[in-house]
């Protein structure tokens, strides 16, 4: 699958600015949003071809987004790679559950980011 | 293995018991014809051997529970018994209850198990127990008997070297199993005596058959010595192409040897007899090619069972990972076969392909898998046994299960996640089996479905302890079955079983960890330094916030104790701890990390135990603010950090061995070394509840307008900006003023034009008498020539003519640039607005809003709250106010000082203030707030005030001041800043050790701000700082002192009053001035920076007078000849080579482009004072003024020419005369009424009114009658020279006239006048 729309999904602006660069840097055309409402609304209408989404974040959090663009048809297909620094394997274990593709731990290298992009390209 | 506590197993027992019991019930209801009593009876004994499978489970017993779980599948199935119970399987019920109990008695006695195993596998039962299992499960439930506290750490692979051990015994097993050999073999033996090849090769087939199996064996026991050696024997001895004559009866011999000397060497392993006749067979030689000396050497020795060396080991996992080559084709290379045994040259490359390591499994994480697989499994076998009774199409139902892989698929993934790979190889290869099935339609086969069944089970039960060796291997086993449509090969089978051995579950250890121990570089707060400047610049913007929030959090949740408040803290530390590693901020990092942890399981715990964190949440709180300040320059890093990461992680340590500790009082009091801290609980934890709802609401507020985008620019930028501005303001000030001097010259240039074509009008004129008069008298000689003729008459008209001309152009010149000038002139002002303007909003870029230091103030408050145990509130009025971040930064110390003292020496104890009728908890507030250029600073605490008396006490012990010495107030008030000075008899950690408001003090002055302290006994105290908003410019007033212009910082400055506002007074020795009904003591200036030797000369009535307040509170008045004006200066150091000079704040450039020192009096006075001189000004202007009278010599110099005032004004003005000029007598005495001259120098031609009418005018006032008068003009006759001499001029000097005459001469005037 071709990609050129990523979202990147983290409620902490550094964060957020980190992966932005990261992915801008690779031409990519970056969709940000700052909380799972948003990241959820934002896939529903912009139809990314990959999200990068931070598990821990108030009131929705990456896990419920997740389950709520599973459960939408519009979105379900769109590939989730899961950032946190929740470094516990049963979040990990969660992510595959819910049939989250893949999973990257904060921090990362730059490298393990656009490996990911590159696994779904 | 766990030890087995006597407790459980008397347990067990009773439970046994019991059921007893309950199964005579059941039989007796069994001969009812009601069977609903029946049913529910028989259900509960179910239910009963249920719960005593779980207790063996409990007391380590995996064996027993799964032979009572396998009893209750086979003798338990309620499905089968509604109709009741038949006789005999009633019979079968209580003879397994006998045999149960006789092995609760003796377990360890080979008989008791076998006969339970035995009774497992009659076969009446639908699936009887497999021989295999059988014995697997005999063993199993052989208690342990040297239960070791160490086993469950050790790793697998010394697992393995237990099992060789001779307490775990497994050689019985293997002898079992050989034995099963026997008739096979004899078999084998009597069908090779008929000839019948085929047969032979069939049985021969299925004995090496046997033998294989019989190395697993021993490889799953672990011996895998044992193992080599059969394969060994398997590829010599059973080589199918040795039978190509038939079986050799030495062959044969050697088969019977072998299995009789294997038996042996099962029998004592230990004895090194056993196993060298076992590989001596090997070395026969019938083989075609038997084992070498040294190969067989080897071997004897690895199977001896003590020989569990390392190398032993190695050869373990080597035979493990390699996929050893199937048997058949490894007959011809039995030399390869016996090199494999050369481990060491193998064994890295074999370990590439293992996993690198253990890898440790939390049992939460299993559970997780096993309860997402459980359901799966359940919905498979319903599906295959209700699909199968309904009898759907094999074709349907295949593609109904299609679907159902993908959830194998997943936990493949799951696992792989995980590190598990050999439960990811058994479900790829589940998957895989079960397309398979699925496209050949075999689901529904009954063999296919019972092994989907069994092997679905024996996952749950491996999920359920992966550490059960039997579990392992029976689970891989499964896997090999050939009804598989892709069974795997054996080999596969022992490397699936290897991969299963590296897993670990996690035993507490492994979750608790060490207990580390901080190091200093775990609380770095330093930045690391490759960081995406974008990113430092959002993480800028968002560490405040964080730990605010954090911090705001942390008091909810101790005010609350909400699950949902530690919740919320949590996800804010794991924000922050992403923040920290994102950034190499270690310190952050590093703390948050435990805090998440430690919230984490409270979170878990359900309850937020009182107690637990005590402070310690409160100070990781400040300590993360500290630190955040600190990455953002506004502070130290704090040094309080590496204890508190310490007692953090020693908590989470503590909270993961033990739990979370329900008495946490304990905790709170073992909490090390927190400074003699009151016992925790005196002060309820939340007590900031208003300020914190004001930052809060302030918060939203500043995020609404943090919308706006901001930059981060280097402060030497902005220092350089401001420069540049300032750079700018003067250079304008400078154009500005030669701009206004080329209007003023031009205006000249108009009058002289004027008068220039006056001048030639009068002359044209002139020109025409003469014409006239000329012609006439032409005419007179010579009538011939007409007067228009004449051509002198034409040259001269003509020249004049020209002359108007040119006047005329240069006056419209001098029109247009009159106009330009004027323009330019807008322009200016219009520059200087904008320059102005463009210099305001630099600066403001060095201005923060005292918000930005709120957090930390609030912090010392708390702190100093905890410290000391009482309970103040910290009010901040003006957080809005803006101030130069420098000062600002400078001035947190001395804030949070004064905070911390209001708390320790201000307010009282709550009783104290209770019994003083105030409330409860105390207040302090402090203020900001601008007013004018300056900042106020009040901080005002409502405690104790004061006590003046034990201040002079003190001051008196202290030697501070003599105790005949009388003080007002105020000044006992201020001991309190003199160093050394403390009321407190002993220092208190906090403040009071003497240096803490002297310190303060000095600081507010190094800020060139005033402090004042104002306090009533008993009603608290209030300090006042008063501080410039910014120290880069300074508002000053340009006094002149002589001829030399300074700059004096308004620092201090009360008033200024003009010449004539009050009177000066002579009182005893010392000079008042007088103003009004107020007497200050007054100084001159030039006396202060020690510009004039006179200091009690009577000074001239015409001074103006600024009165400054020295810090003291003292007024005093200042005098100075005249302040000319007041301005915006921006004012510079002296530079590195000029040491601090008290009283000079700095220099400064003036318009007209001359350097000025800033002068800052109340520094001055002071350090006058104290006797320390500003000298290298004092001496420079010593220099400059040889001639040192009380002020400079006033020259006033008249000439209608521009040029002339100009040489003669620089003249004077080099002879260090003030020099004033006029263009003609008029202007002069305006001049002279101004300012009385001490010499006037007057040209003697001039219009309006010329030298000798002034010199008349200048004689005949009192005033000025003694003047001297020089005249200097080109009028060199005696008549002239006569008539100056006659209106009073001194000397008549004729131009042109040399310096060196004009100065004698005045100076011979000069000196003989004084």
């Amino acid at each position: 699958m071709a990609i050129s729309t990523i979202l990147v999904v983290d409620d902490v602006a550094s964060h957020l600015t980190e992966i932005q660069g990261i992915v801008a840097g690779q031409g990519y055309q970056v969709i940000t949003a700052q909380s799972g409402q948003e990241a959820v609304e934002k896939a529903k209408k912009q139809q990314p071809d990959l999200i990068f989404m931070d598990i821990v974040m108030p009131e929705m959090d990456g896990f419920a987004a997740s389950r709520e663009l599973r459960g939408t048809a519009a979105t379900k297909d769109i590939p989730i790679v899961f950032v946190s620094s929740k470094d516990q394997e049963a979040d990990k274990v969660w992510a595959r559950l819910q049939g989250i593709e893949d999973y990257v731990t904060k921090p990362y290298t730059p490298e393990q980011i656009i490996e990911k992009i590159n696994k779904f390209a | 293995m766990a030890t087995i506590d006597s407790k459980h197993w008397s347990n067990l027992t009773d439970q046994t018991l019991q059921a007893a019991d309950l199964l005579l019930e059941v039989l007796t209801q069994n001969q009812d014809t009601d069977k609903s009593k029946f049913i529910e009876s028989f259900y509960q004994y179910t239910e009963l051997w249920q719960e005593i499978a779980n207790n063996a489970l409990a007391c380590g017993m995996d064996g027993l529970c799964d032979v009572c779980s396998l009893f209750i599948t086979l003798a338990l199935d309620s499905d089968q018994h509604e109709q009741g119970l038949s006789e005999n399987h009633g019979q079968l019920l209580e003879q397994w209850l006998e045999l149960f109990l006789a092995y609760l008695e003796a377990p360890e006695q080979d008989s008791t198990r076998s006969e339970l195993i035995s009774f497992l596998r009659n076969p009446c039962w639908s699936e009887p127990l497999s021989d295999n299992d059988a014995q697997i499960l005999k063993q199993s439930l052989l208690p342990p008997q040297e239960p070791k506290a160490a086993e469950k750490q050790q790793e697998e692979v010394s697992a393995d070297l237990q099992l060789m051990d001779g307490n775990i015994n497994y050689w019985p097993i293997l002898k079992d199993q050989v034995s099963l050999t026997i008739e096979p073999l004899q078999q084998l033996l009597n069908i090779s005596q008929q000839n019948d090849q085929s047969q032979l090769i069939e049985s021969f087939t299925e004995y090496a058959e046997l033998w294989q199996e019989i190395a697993n064996e021993a490889l799953d026991f672990g011996l895998d010595s044992l193992c080599d050696v059969c394969m060994l024997f398997h590829a010599t001895a059973l080589d199918i192409e040795l039978l190509e004559q038939g079986l050799a009866d030495r062959h044969g011999k050697l088969l019977k040897n072998w299995l009789d000397r294997f038996i042996a060497y099962l029998e004592t392993p230990e004895d090194n007899k056993t196993g060298n006749d076992l590989v001596n067979i090997l070395q026969d030689d019938f083989w075609p090619e038997s084992l070498p000396d040294d190969d067989a050497k080897m071997l004897a020795d690895l199977l001896l069972p003590e020989s569990n060396t390392v190398e032993n080991k190695k050869i373990s996992i080597e035979t493990k990972q390699t996929p050893a080559p199937e048997p058949q084709q490894q007959e011809p290379t039995i030399n390869d076969s016996a090199s494999d045994l050369d481990f060491a040259s193998n064994l890295e490359v074999d370990l590439e392909n293992s996993p690198a390591e253990i890898k440790v499994i939390a049992p939460d994480l299993l559970e997780l898998i096993r309860s997402e697989f459980e359901p799966y499994a359940e919905s498979i076998f319903v599906a295959i046994e209700s699909e199968y009774a309904k009898t759907l199409s094999p074709e349907k139902f295949s593609l109904a299960m299609l679907p159902q892989l993908e959830e194998l698929e997943m936990l493949a993934k799951v696992s792989e996640t995980l590190g598990l790979q050999g439960l990811q190889q058994v479900f790829e290869v589940l998957r895989n089996n079960m397309q398979a099935l699925c496209t050949d339609k075999l689901m529904l086969e009954k063999q296919q479905s019972q092994l989907l069944t069994s092997v679905m089970s024996c996952i749950l039960h491996y999920l359920a302890d992966i550490e059960n060796v039997a579990r392992r291997i029976l689970l891989a086993e499964h896997l090999q079955n050939p009804n598989w449509p892709i069974p795997l090969s054996g080999n596969e089978v022992r490397k699936l079983i290897a991969l299963f051995g590296y897993v670990r579950l996690q035993s507490k250890a492994d979750i608790i960890g060490e207990r580390e121990i901080a190091s200093e570089d775990d609380v770095a707060v330093t930045i690391q330094d490759d960081i995406n400047p974008e990113l430092l610049e959002s993480l800028y913007d968002e560490l405040p916030s964080l730990t605010e929030e954090f911090s705001e959090a942390v008091r909810q949740l101790l005010k609350s104790g909400s699950i949902s408040d530690v919740e919320k803290a949590q996800r804010i530390a794991h924000t922050l701890k992403g923040s920290g590693n994102l950034a190499g901020i270690k310190g952050i990092a590093s703390l948050t990390h435990n805090i998440e942890e430690i919230m984490e399981k409270v979170a878990s715990h359900g309850s937020v135990p009182k107690g637990i964190f005590d402070t310690l949440l409160l100070d990781c709180a400040d300590c993360l603010e500290a630190m955040s300040d600190s990455v953002l320059g506004r502070g130290n890093p704090p040094d309080n950090s590496l204890d508190l990461l310490q007692q953090l992680s020693d908590l989470s340590y503590q909270i993961k061995a033990e739990g979370i500790p329900e008495a946490a009082e304990e905790l709170s009091l073992a909490k090390p070394k927190t400074e003699g801290f009151t016992p925790p609980g005196s002060f309820p934890p939340a007590t900031e509840t208003k300020p914190v709802e004001k930052t809060d609401k302030e918060k939203t507020e500043s995020s609404a307008d943090s919308v706006e985008t901001t930059t981060r620019i280097s402060s030497s930028l902005v220092e350089d900006m401001l420069r540049m501005a300032g750079e700018n303001n003067i250079l304008t000030g400078q154009i500005q003023q030669h701009l206004s001097e080329t209007i003023e010259q031009n205006l000249t240039i108009r009058k002289q034009h004027t008068r220039l074509l006056n001048l030639i009008t009068e002359l044209e004129q002139l020109v025409e008498e003469q014409g006239t008069i000329s012609m006439e008298r032409v005419s007179a000689l010579n009538e011939e020539f007409d007067p228009l003729e004449m051509d002198q008459y034409n040259e001269l008209h003509t020249c004049s003519n020209r002359l108007l001309e040119v006047a005329t152009d240069a006056m419209t010149i001098t029109t247009t640039v009159s106009s330009q000038l004027a323009e330019l002139k807008d322009l200016l002002v219009v520059q200087e607005r904008l320059q102005r303007e463009n210099h305001e909003l630099v600066l403001k870029t060095r201005m923060v809003p005292v918000q930005s230091i709120e957090s930390r103030l609030q912090r010392a408050i708390r702190q100093a709250c905890r410290t000391t145990a009482k309970n103040v509130n910290l009010h901040i009025i003006g957080t809005d106010t803006l101030i130069d971040s420098d000062i600002l930064n400078s001035l947190i110390d001395s804030l949070m000082h004064m905070l911390r003292n209001a708390v320790d020496h201000g307010i009282e104890t709550s009783e104290q203030r209770l019994a003083a009728g105030k409330p409860e908890s105390g207040n302090v507030t402090l203020e900001f707030s601008l007013r004018g250029d300056r900042i106020l600073v009040v901080c005002q605490d409502d405690g104790g005030g004061l006590d003046l008396a034990r201040i002079r006490s003190i001051a008196e012990q202290k030697r501070l001041i003599s105790s005949d010495q009388s003080l007002s107030a105020k000044e006992l008030q201020r001991l309190v800043l003199k160093p050394g000075f403390s009321t407190r008899d002993s220092a208190t950690q906090l403040s009071g050790r003497g240096i803490g408001m002297n310190a303060v003090h000095d600081q507010i002055l190094k800020l060139k701000g005033e402090l004042d302290i104002d306090s009533q006994f008993g009603n608290g105290t209030r300090i006042t700082l008063t501080l410039p908003a910014t120290l880069v410019s300074v508002r000053a007033l340009l006094v002149r002192s002589g001829n030399q212009v300074m700059a004096i910082s308004n620092r201090g400055l009360e008033q200024i009053l003009y010449p004539g506002a009050g009177k000066l007074k002579l009182l005893g020795n010392k000079w008042a001035y007088q103003h009004g009904d107020k007497l200050y003591s007054a100084r001159k200036f030039e006396t202060i920076i020690n510009y004039s030797i006179a200091e009690n000369t009577t000074p001239e009535g015409g001074l103006s007078a600024m009165l400054f307040k020295m810090e003291s509170g003292e007024i005093k008045a200042i005098l100075v000849d005249q302040v000319m004006d007041s301005r915006e200066l921006i004012v510079k150091n002296m530079g590195q080579y000029v040491p601090k000079i008290n009283g000079v704040a700095g220099a400064t450039i003036l318009g007209d482009g001359s350097v000025t020192p800033v002068l800052d009096i109340p520094e001055l006075l002071r350090a006058n004072h104290s006797q320390t001189m500003v000298q290298p000004f004092a001496q420079d202007r010593l220099q400059n003024s040889h001639n040192n009278t009380q002020h400079l010599r006033r020259a006033l110099i008249i000439d209608d020419s521009l040029s002339a005032r100009r040489s003669l004004a620089q003249l004077l003005s080099d002879m260090n005369y003030e020099v004033s000029t006029a263009i003609d007598g008029i202007d002069a005495i305006e001049k002279i009424e101004e300012k009385l001259p001490d010499i006037i120098l007057v040209d003697l031609e001039m219009p309006r009114m010329n030298g000798l009418e002034l010199t008349s005018h200048v004689r005949n006032r009192t005033d000025t009658k003694d003047v001297p008068v020089i005249m200097v003009t080109s009028r060199a006759t005696d008549k002239h020279r006569q008539q100056a001499k006659n209106s009073g001029v001194d000397v008549y000097l004729t131009k042109p006239f040399s310096e060196n005459e004009l100065m004698d001469q005045i100076n011979k005037v000069v000196t003989g006048n004084s």
